[in-house]
């Protein structure tokens, strides 16, 4: 039964003390959230820990809860502030070209931390051409991506966000989301041609 | 899951190939410790919230209950005789005596007087022939009838002290409720502005108090004698002579034809 019922629902119900909605809400959204981070991250390891501190911090909203907006929005949301807590906790690991300012709330110059973030090193190129299977080569292509047209893409993939959702998210413009996004499907469309 | 706008950039070949090889999943082990907390922390809040029964019922409990005991004091009180046992009848007569001398320094004698003067009036009237013994007893002294002279005193007396007689009994003469209270003053001014009439008649003097207060008080008014008698032995018993004595001459004015007993005469 509660299987019908959208994640909005699902949310207020868990506020409510259901914990079999939280149970289904989880299960809608834990693959594609955790993809989203570790895409983000390039860390398997670091995108689990990222991925519990979320869901976490879901569980910690509940009762204030409020769907004002689609309940994947406000996931992707706070993963998206989860992420941006963790650059910036991690500045002086990060190359000191790589950081602007890691204190500066400025949403520009936290575009530009991520814009400006190094791929793992299991998820450079030059590793990952080594194995040549499908699953592989799009890990590639998304990780050659550059970071803030990677986040768009993402969020509309995994998120299932619309571009206003993303703009809104991201705090730039929509035209500026779209753009983004067009350029990140050519990209990959290019990288992945052979295989599609 | 996947709502795009219209004008959104689409790629459904690139789409397709990225959800067919996208798999990874988080460990079972994260899956478990998330589900956890989650029901950790909703169980808190339930054992938090869910009060006991008695948290649950004591507000009603409480409400009831002094809902029960107002209503059963009401009923009690409404119940409850009007007329005093003798010893509570006593005791508050002697305090409405104690209140009422200060306005009224011979209310004691005035009253009395005046209740002589209204059984005289009832006695030699032929209006109520058969009125009870237990009535009379108290304002009549047992040997019958009152003396003429006595009769033919009573107006003759100062015509302030008359008038303020007819008014007394309102006021001084004790009553166990509130019905003589709003009768005093009117029978006090009523008794002020006769101060220059003509001496009054026994019956007029009876007739100041209203007819309503007058039967209303007729039981509860005046000690009987052998009552008085017996709280004057009891003074004797407490080693009161004083007051005892001053009980006995204040009832030999008021009764002064009852017969004494032994112990009383001097």
């Amino acid at each position: 039964m509660q299987a019908d019922w959208s994640d909005e629902r699902l949310m207020l119900a868990y506020g409510a003390g259901d914990a079999d909605a939280f149970a289904m809400l989880y299960d809608r959204y834990r693959g594609s959230l955790y993809r989203y981070l570790l895409r983000q991250c390039g860390n398997p390891a670091l995108a689990e820990e990222l991925h519990q501190d979320v869901w976490f911090r879901v569980v910690n909203a509940r009762t204030g809860y409020e769907p004002l907006a689609r309940f994947s929005t406000w996931l992707f949301r706070i993963a998206r502030h989860r992420l941006i807590d963790h650059y910036r906790k991690h500045a002086p690991q990060i190359p000191a070209h790589s950081v602007p300012d890691a204190a500066d709330d400025d949403l520009d110059e936290i575009g530009d931390l991520i814009e400006r973030l190094p791929a793992a090193t299991h998820e450079m190129p030059h590793v990952l051409y080594e194995r040549q299977d499908a699953a592989q080569r799009i890990s590639l292509a998304l990780a050659d991506l550059p970071p803030l047209q990677r986040e768009v893409f993402l969020l509309t993939e995994e998120g299932g966000l619309t571009l206003e959702e993303i703009a809104q998210a991201t705090g730039v413009g929509r035209e500026t989301t779209k753009s983004r996004l067009r350029y990140a499907l050519g990209k990959l469309r290019h990288a992945l041609r052979d295989l599609l | 899951m996947n709502e795009v706008h219209e004008d959104s950039p689409k790629d459904p070949q690139v789409s397709e190939f990225y959800r067919k090889h996208a798999t990874e999943q988080p460990s079972t082990a994260v899956d478990e410790r998330i589900l956890a907390a989650a029901r950790v922390a909703v169980a808190d809040r339930t054992s938090r919230k869910v009060p006991g029964w008695w948290q649950r019922w004591r507000t009603p409990l409480a409400l009831g209950t002094t809902l029960v005991l107002t209503l059963s004091l009401a009923l009690l009180h409404e119940r409850r005789p009007v007329v005093l046992a003798p010893e509570g009848r006593a005791a508050s007569q002697k305090a409405a005596v104690g209140r009422a001398a200060p306005a009224a320094a011979t209310s004691s004698e005035q009253a009395a007087d005046s209740r002589l003067a209204e059984a005289v009036k009832r006695d030699s009237g032929d209006a109520q022939p058969s009125l009870p013994v237990e009535v009379l007893r108290p304002m009549v002294p047992p040997s019958g009838r009152v003396p003429a002279e006595r009769i033919a005193r009573l107006p003759a007396s100062n015509a302030v002290g008359e008038s303020s007689e007819a008014a007394l009994p309102a006021a001084a003469v004790p009553h166990n409720g509130t019905a003589g209270a709003p009768a005093a003053p009117a029978a006090l001014g009523t008794a002020t502005t006769r101060q220059d009439a003509a001496p009054l008649k026994p019956a007029p003097a009876a007739a100041v108090a209203p007819p309503s207060a007058l039967t209303k008080s007729r039981p509860e008014e005046g000690r009987a004698a052998s009552d008085w008698l017996d709280e004057i032995r009891a003074l004797r018993r407490q080693g009161n002579p004083e007051e005892a004595e001053s009980q006995l001459r204040e009832f030999r004015r008021v009764y002064p034809d009852y017969p004494l007993p032994e112990e009383f005469r001097p």
